[in-house]
């Protein structure tokens, strides 16, 4: 094995260069990542909000027209205007509204008193995630304001106190902010790196290079290493976006956040190497990335925890480094990080991307059969 | 033999591109310092016979073999005192001409004093110092074969492999590029491969290819004596015929 720190200088200079004077690259890697992180950040929202509802009750019915200001005054509710021809039915099925709610015939504290109260909500259940958690809403809507109203004690057989541990707001932004800076992270990473190997090959400069007297390892250090620095520097932007913007909190843990991403670099860097060995131009290049981080995104935990993955499957979430990546940040960055539970991914990350590197550094074809 | 140059003996070669051919029992002898002109018309396997005598491609039968002083040399010291200048483009177009060079001189792991001494003198010689800081994009065909070649002969090559180097150039950047060539063939061996039947009689000596094989070797003007032809065309013609 020959490694000259002269030659992979060279290359370095030679990529950064390259990379910088490509604007549309340039922006690729250091625009992009914040617009993603801002605009994903809020529109990758778990939170039900914008529910168009409707509530029908009698005028004289006081209670319900308490539960229905109660119901548009949570921010989560969004009254619909009644037309002059009024079908609920309709009106669900064109999307008019999402909720509607209709009380008793009598009114709700007459039926109450009665013991005999039905309060009918019409869900449309087209998302099912969204209708559970509507009907989640507005149950808990209408309990809280009948206990306030009535000043009713609930029978409570279990005392329950609920006290929310690391995310105390629940805040989605928080949760799927350290997930989403994983992810575009090993996109910048997978795509420029294994582009950047593909362009030399399509653009026929990597016959020249292989000809030369650098060894292979150089040739794919050279190629590597302009990246890792590259890939790097979004890191922090990225942070810095979400502290400004998002209100995240990292605390003293930015260098166990930093070492998670360099160890996750070199990991995905060596995927791009092995995706870029099997192809020829940049087009397969990228082909091959999005093959890579399409299940790669589906199997990290960002989307769908991967504790319901079943078991027969799970193991390719093991062997995805943005799995690791997704749960060192969210630990990191909501927890604080247990320095035992970094180390143990880390050394996952490491164990990936070493066994990538060697497969990588042996399909790297120095011929052009 | 001067200054250790190389000399190289391809024996038996055959390879085989896909279904096609492209080598079939070809054996040619380069010896040292002579520019050697590989002519062939397209598909001949010119550019398939150079890639495996760098070994950029694995040769199916047969042997390359290099020489210096008349004892056999390793590969990998080979490769380190041989350079190639493919055929097809193989500089970076958003780089400058002394960013190209400055690439290389890392890559052929030259020394910084080296490097000022050789780039000036190559820059000068190709008439390139003037846009030094030019992008190769924005040079001519012809400026963009000289600073190819220039890269390549910073490393001062004992051997040096020229894929069609004139193809695609005007006659006044053709006739440029043979002169910088006919400098080189004290210090270095040239094999360099054209479609050019007019170019054959510029080297010092001539192998003819034709559908992956060896048609002929030797002085070009006794070659034209041996077919009883008055041009390399005509040679084709003959044995096509």
């Amino acid at each position: 094995m020959k490694i000259r720190l002269r030659v992979i200088k060279g290359f370095f200079k030679k990529e950064i260069l390259q990379t910088l004077r490509d604007k549309k690259m340039a922006a690729v890697i250091f625009a992009a990542p914040i617009l993603q992180l801002t605009l994903f950040g809020f529109a990758l929202s778990g939170d039900v909000k914008n529910i168009a509802y409707d509530c029908i009750y009698k005028p004289s019915d006081v209670l319900m027209r308490k539960i229905d200001k109660n119901l548009e005054a949570s921010g989560y509710f969004i009254k619909i205007q009644r037309p002059i021809s009024y079908d609920i039915f309709k009106t669900i099925k064109q999307k008019k509204a999402e909720v509607i709610i209709i009380a008793p015939f009598e009114n709700l504290e007459e039926a109450l008193q009665k013991g005999g109260a039905q309060i009918q909500l019409l869900i449309d259940a087209v998302n099912m995630q969204r209708a559970v958690q509507i009907e989640n809403y507005v149950k808990n809507i209408l309990s809280k304001t009948i206990s306030e109203e009535l000043n009713m004690i609930q029978p409570a057989p279990i005392d329950a106190s609920i006290r929310i541990l690391y995310n105390p707001s629940m805040n989605n932004s928080h949760f799927m902010l350290p997930a989403l800076m994983g992810f575009i992270l090993c996109i910048i990473t997978v795509l420029i790196t294994g582009m950047s190997l593909s362009k030399e090959k399509e653009f026929g400069t990597f016959e020249k290079l292989i000809s030369s007297p650098a060894s292979p390892e150089e040739i794919l250090l050279g190629k590597i290493l302009p990246y890792i620095a590259i890939a790097f520097t979004a890191a922090p932007m990225m942070l810095a976006a979400g502290v400004f913007l998002f209100n995240i909190s990292v605390g003293g843990a930015i260098l166990k956040i930093f070492l998670s991403c360099f160890v996750f670099i070199l990991s995905s860097c060596s995927a791009a190497v092995f995706i870029s060995s099997a192809t020829k131009t940049q087009q397969q290049s990228m082909m091959g990335s999005l093959i890579f981080l399409f299940p790669a995104l589906l199997l990290s935990g960002l989307i769908f925890p991967v504790e319901n993955i079943p078991s027969i499957v799970k193991w390719t979430a093991y062997i995805n480094p943005l799995y690791y990546l997704v749960s060192l940040l969210r630990n990191i960055m909501l927890k604080g990080g247990d320095w035992i539970f970094i180390l143990k991914n880390c050394f996952a990350l490491c164990v990936i991307g070493l066994f990538l590197s060697i497969i990588s550094l042996k399909k790297f074809n120095s011929k052009l059969n | 033999m001067k200054n250790n140059l190389l000399s190289v003996r391809v024996k038996n070669a055959a390879k085989k591109m896909g279904k096609n051919q492209a080598l079939d029992n070809v054996s040619l002898f380069f010896d040292e310092s002579l520019v050697h002109g590989i002519i062939g018309p397209n598909g001949a396997g010119k550019t398939t016979l150079i890639r495996l005598m760098i070994n950029l491609l694995k040769i199916d039968r047969g042997s390359v073999k290099y020489y210096s002083g008349g004892k056999e040399l390793d590969f990998a010291f080979v490769k380190e005192q041989s350079a190639y200048f493919p055929q097809e483009q193989s500089l970076y177009s958003d780089l400058s001409c002394i960013e190209h060079l400055e690439f290389f001189a890392r890559l052929y792991n030259i020394s910084s004093a080296d490097f000022m001494r050789r780039s000036r003198n190559l820059l000068e010689l190709t008439g390139l110092l003037k846009f030094s800081d030019r992008k190769a994009g924005n040079l001519s065909g012809g400026m963009y074969k000289k600073l190819g070649l220039v890269c390549v002969l910073l490393n001062r090559p004992k051997i040096l492999f020229l894929d069609e180097p004139t193809i695609g150039v005007d006659p006044l950047s053709r006739r440029e590029l043979w002169d910088l060539v006919y400098g080189l063939s004290n210090e270095t061996t040239v094999i360099l491969s054209t479609s050019y039947m007019d170019e054959a009689v510029k080297c010092a000596k001539t192998h003819i290819l034709n559908e992956g094989k060896s048609i002929a070797s030797g002085n070009p003007q006794e070659l034209l004596e041996q077919f009883k032809v008055k041009n390399f065309e005509d040679i084709f013609l003959k044995s096509i015929a």
